[in-house]
């Protein structure tokens, strides 16, 4: 006796839900990703042994080898770094300066920087590299 | 009269994008993230600079006092100069973190010359001991109180 051949389901994965939940990864990626805003400035970080984690801040101000200023990677003036700084931390629950100095820089020249933010009254989070590494 | 043929009905194809590509290209764009992110995380010393001038000519007695000059570390007006170790021992001594606010002040003055570098270790070791930085500086011409 033959018996009846029944054609043969094929198993099939549904791969479109796989495209959604990788598309919203990136989407999510792409959301909560912050950009350096000081990516092309090139300074190093003095060094010391007593180094701590900090927080990150909204606003940072960099020095660099050549002594110019840096307020959220764009060139600023001495002159107009205050007004500039109670701009950006005008609205701000969070007062806290990054604060980036190349390790080359003398005092003669990051001590009017120095003296401007300790005007505005914001916290100072001075960047360096932990000595022991 | 002939009968009609009965109308047979096609079974309608319905139309399917093949979707296993585009996950494909999805997933090599998150891997492609993850290897090209670099994360940043920040160290450093928080820094409680007193905003203000004051005259400190008649107030330094009793004041924790550093002079950075560009080779050497002096400590409250000694004459022989200190190590970086020598300083912080002697400012962990202190015990800033027991006393009030007004009393935590650490007089950093240092010569034009001296190198951030330098000027951060001092910095970071009165920052770790407690202390509050209050930069000393000459008054220049012109900026009379």
């Amino acid at each position: 006796m033959r018996l009846a051949q029944r054609s043969r389901i094929l198993p099939r994965v549904p791969l479109a839900p796989m495209g959604d939940i990788a598309f919203l990864l990136i989407i999510f990626f792409m959301v909560t990703s912050v950009f350096i805003r000081e990516a092309h400035l090139e300074v190093t970080l003095p060094e010391a042994a007593e180094i701590e984690r900090l927080r990150d801040a909204y606003v940072s101000v960099t020095m660099d080898r050549d002594g110019k200023l840096w307020l959220q990677g764009e060139p600023c003036g001495v002159q107009e770094l205050l007004l500039r700084l109670d701009t950006e931390l005008g609205t701000r629950a969070d007062k806290t300066v990054m604060l980036k100095i190349d390790k080359d820089v003398h005092q003669a020249s990051f001590a009017p920087l120095l003296r401007i933010l300790s005007e505005t009254g914001a916290r100072i989070a001075w960047l360096g590299q932990d000595r022991r590494y | 009269m002939k009968p009609r043929p009965p109308i047979v009905t096609r079974a309608k194809p319905t139309p399917e994008i093949d979707m296993v590509s585009f996950s494909d290209i999805a997933f090599l764009l998150i891997i492609f993230f993850i290897l090209t992110t670099t994360f940043v995380r920040n160290y450093g010393q928080d820094l409680d600079l007193p905003s203000g001038t004051r005259d400190t000519r008649e107030e330094r007695d009793g004041v924790t006092t550093i002079t950075i000059s560009p080779d050497e570390l002096y400590y409250n007006d000694e004459e022989e100069p200190v190590t970086l170790k020598d300083l912080r021992q002697r400012l962990q001594a202190q015990q800033f973190a027991a006393r009030p606010a007004a009393e935590r002040i650490v007089l950093v003055e240092s010569a034009p010359s001296v190198l951030c570098e330098n000027y951060y270790r001092v910095v970071a070791a009165v920052a770790n001991a407690g202390g509050v930085l209050a930069m000393l500086e000459e008054e220049r011409e012109g900026e009379g109180k």
